[in-house]
């Protein structure tokens, strides 16, 4: 909702900046039509004004000189000295209808108006008045007469008109915005409920109804996917924890009487250590569904993390010592070396996972080299946590498992079978820690304090 | 009841193959008052009837579930209750746990395991006292004998006193006796804290505990060091005693 008002924002900010600059550009243009005007109209007074000053007078006779008759040829198409009493005293191109005297009142009416429709303009000189003439129809001529208040009227009326229309243009400009905003808002509000992957039914109506239109469609395939993508998923777990379910009733079954065949005194040795490799055969089994049950729930985010204040280094002895509690062939050994720093650090996480995710680790370095291996397993602190260590001098772990395990190789019904694996690298990916391979025999998991799971 | 054989159990299964099987197991390890029911409403009526003092119950039942039916047993009795359940989650042993179950078992499981754990729930529920004062208060090493109630340790010589701490760190070690004991799990025996900051402390206790136990402190053969993880009190008679 927050992005919608900045649009809105920047949008009035806009409107408002187009009105200035449209605003300034006229009065601008205004401003340069005015001064060009003004220049024009002073240039024809300047000029009337140079060509009587060449205006002599000889014996009588009144002539005009050769810069005059330039002057004239310049801008007019025929010019007249009328003396006082109205008589033609000198003329230049006067068309022939128009060479007579004038009384008075004609006098006032062409220096007001237009003579035979000829703008003209007068000048009085020592000599008479002198009449000018512009071609027909290249002058408009208006006389203005008005009262001194009406004029301050139109003065103080002009800015008030000019502020009423901005405030209108502005106040329209935040209307459209507002309703604009309304609109918008909607659709909004639905890309907010379907980036929650919520489902939306927008009304389809207004500026915005195509758009909310196309909203509600993909709304619904967003939604029928997301169905079909839970049901898959419920699928599978279901499967899971079916078969997981199912198949325990039967397993019991098998590792009880096999437990009771293998103490049986009426069975020969071989038949014992048959029922015996029954058994642990069975406890396999039993292993497998219960990390299988832990890689789905842990893929599914259905294992909540049991978050609590751990201490990694008490954490790595009690699982090491687990090892030997439980007999450990002398053929394996597992180093335990933690720095004394990492003695003061606790980090936060669920202590039963990540115990369970490096017994695994340890597990599958004995369990891979039968003939005996000696685990490493160091901690020491790091800037934002500890880095741990877990080494064997064995076989190794092979490229393919690394490669499937970091999605490198994709899982085929050839790859390797790495559930054990996969549930450490979940537990850890879970905490937000980071696991690498170095080389294929040592293990880096960088832990962090995880304060939100 | 004068041993913990003659405990009237109780078996509660919907799977009758289960039932008899367990049946077996507990009848080849001496247990031989058993009876057994496959749903909730013959086990409410065995249950009335026969008086169990030991009950195994699987959860999912035709007719109702496992924590139910504990909840009604546990109205008229106090009969220790051990789940035997597929059900697997941590959820479920929570609530089961919770409910005031003694144990909690997932199947499949192993004879072995059941039995020890049927074994402690029914030694702790009905002999704790008698334990107590045979096993319990006293531990043998070698010529040394240690009486953990009183804290004194008796020697061919004469005797000693254990401290407060030394009993604790003995208790602790003896309780998991044959097995490593972390530093961090005796640091939390004796101080209910974290190992760290108790080091060099737990070290001197545990050197001065030798001086007491052991017949020659420098060299022991009881109380090992497991260098980097913790101790061990030896569970055999070591060679050299």
């Amino acid at each position: 909702m927050k992005s919608l008002s900045r649009i809105l924002a920047r949008y009035l900010l806009c409107a408002v900046l187009m009105l200035l600059i449209t605003l300034f550009l006229n009065m601008f243009l205004y401003v340069m039509c005015g001064f060009r005007l003004i220049r024009s109209t002073n240039h024809s007074t300047s000029d009337i004004r140079r060509i009587s000053d060449e205006l002599e007078t000889s014996n009588g006779n009144i002539t005009l000189s050769g810069q005059g008759y330039e002057y004239l040829k310049a801008g007019y198409v025929w010019a007249m000295l009328l003396s006082d009493d109205g008589t033609v005293l000198w003329n230049w191109n006067l068309p022939a209808g128009l060479n007579h005297s004038y009384t008075v009142s004609e006098t006032a009416s062409f220096s007001r108006w237009y003579l035979d429709d000829y703008p003209v303009t007068e000048w009085v000189t020592d000599q008479g008045l002198l009449v000018l003439a512009q071609p027909r129809g290249s002058i408009w001529k208006y006389n203005v007469k008005e009262r001194a208040e009406a004029i301050r009227y139109i003065a103080w009326m002009i800015p008030v008109t000019l502020f009423f229309n901005l405030f209108l243009v502005f106040f329209m400009v935040i209307l459209f915005g507002l309703r604009f905003y309304r609109s918008l808002r909607v659709l909004a509000v639905g890309l907010e409920q379907l980036s929650e992957e919520k489902t939306i039914r927008l009304p389809e109506k207004g500026m915005t109804e195509l758009l909310a239109g196309q909203l509600n469609r993909t709304s619904d395939i967003l939604t029928r996917q997301r169905e079909r993508l839970a049901k898959r998923e419920e699928a599978r777990i279901s499967w899971i924890n079916g078969v997981s379910h199912d198949i325990r009733t039967p397993l019991s079954l098998i590792m009880g009487y096999a437990a009771d065949l293998k103490e049986d005194a009426s069975l020969s040795e071989a038949q014992r250590h048959l029922a015996e490799v029954m058994e642990m055969q069975s406890l396999k089994i039993k292993r497998l569904i219960e990390d299988l049950n832990l890689t789905s729930r842990l893929e599914y985010d259905m294992q909540p993390l049991r978050l609590s204040k751990i201490h990694p280094a008490g954490l790595l002895r009690t699982v090491v010592s687990d090892f030997y509690n439980q007999g450990l062939s002398e053929r394996h050994l597992i180093d335990l070396y933690t720095d004394p720093d990492v003695e003061q650090i606790t980090l936060n996480g669920d202590q039963a996972l990540l115990a369970r995710a490096f017994s695994n680790l340890i597990h599958n370095s004995i369990r891979h080299n039968p003939d005996g291996c000696t685990v490493t397993v160091t901690a020491y602190p790091e800037k934002d946590g500890v880095c741990f260590q877990v080494s064997d001098d064995g076989c190794g772990i092979p490229d393919t498992v690394i490669k499937t395990l970091v999605n490198e190789l994709p899982e085929t019904e050839k790859a390797p079978h790495i559930m054990g694996l996969r549930i450490v690298y979940q537990i850890f990916q879970a905490h937000g820690w980071n696991m690498i391979f170095s080389d294929n025999r040592t293990i880096h998991i960088l832990g962090t304090d995880n304060r939100h799971g | 009841m004068e041993h913990i054989y003659e405990a009237r159990i109780l078996l509660v299964d919907d799977q009758p193959d289960i039932l008899e099987m367990l049946k077996s197991i507990l009848a080849r390890r001496g247990f031989r008052n058993v009876r057994t029911a496959s749903d909730c409403r013959s086990a409410r009526s065995s249950f009335d009837e026969y008086a169990p003092q030991m009950v195994i119950l699987d959860i999912m039942l035709p007719d109702g579930d496992g924590f139910s039916l504990m909840r009604d047993f546990r109205l008229t009795s106090d009969a220790p209750v051990l789940f035997l359940s597929a059900k697997d989650e941590d959820n479920d042993r929570l609530l089961g746990l919770g409910l005031g179950a003694d144990d909690y078992i997932t199947k499949p499981f192993l004879p072995d395991e059941l039995i020890l754990r049927l074994t402690a729930v029914l030694k702790r529920t009905y002999f704790s006292s008698f334990r107590g004062k045979q096993e319990d208060d006293v531990l043998v090493l070698g010529k040394r004998t240690v009486h953990l109630k009183s804290g004194v340790v008796r020697t061919p010589d004469g005797e000693s006193s254990l401290t407060a701490k030394e009993l604790a760190l003995l208790k602790k070690l003896k309780e998991n006796r044959g097995n490593i004991v972390t530093f961090d799990a005796l640091s939390d025996a004796v101080w209910g804290e974290n190992y760290y900051g108790y080091e060099n402390t737990l070290m001197v206790h545990i050197r001065r505990l030798r001086e007491k136990i052991e017949e020659n402190p420098s060299a022991p053969v009881w109380l090992l060091t497991v260098r980097g993880l913790g101790y061990k009190l030896i569970k055999e008679k070591p060679a050299l005693s």
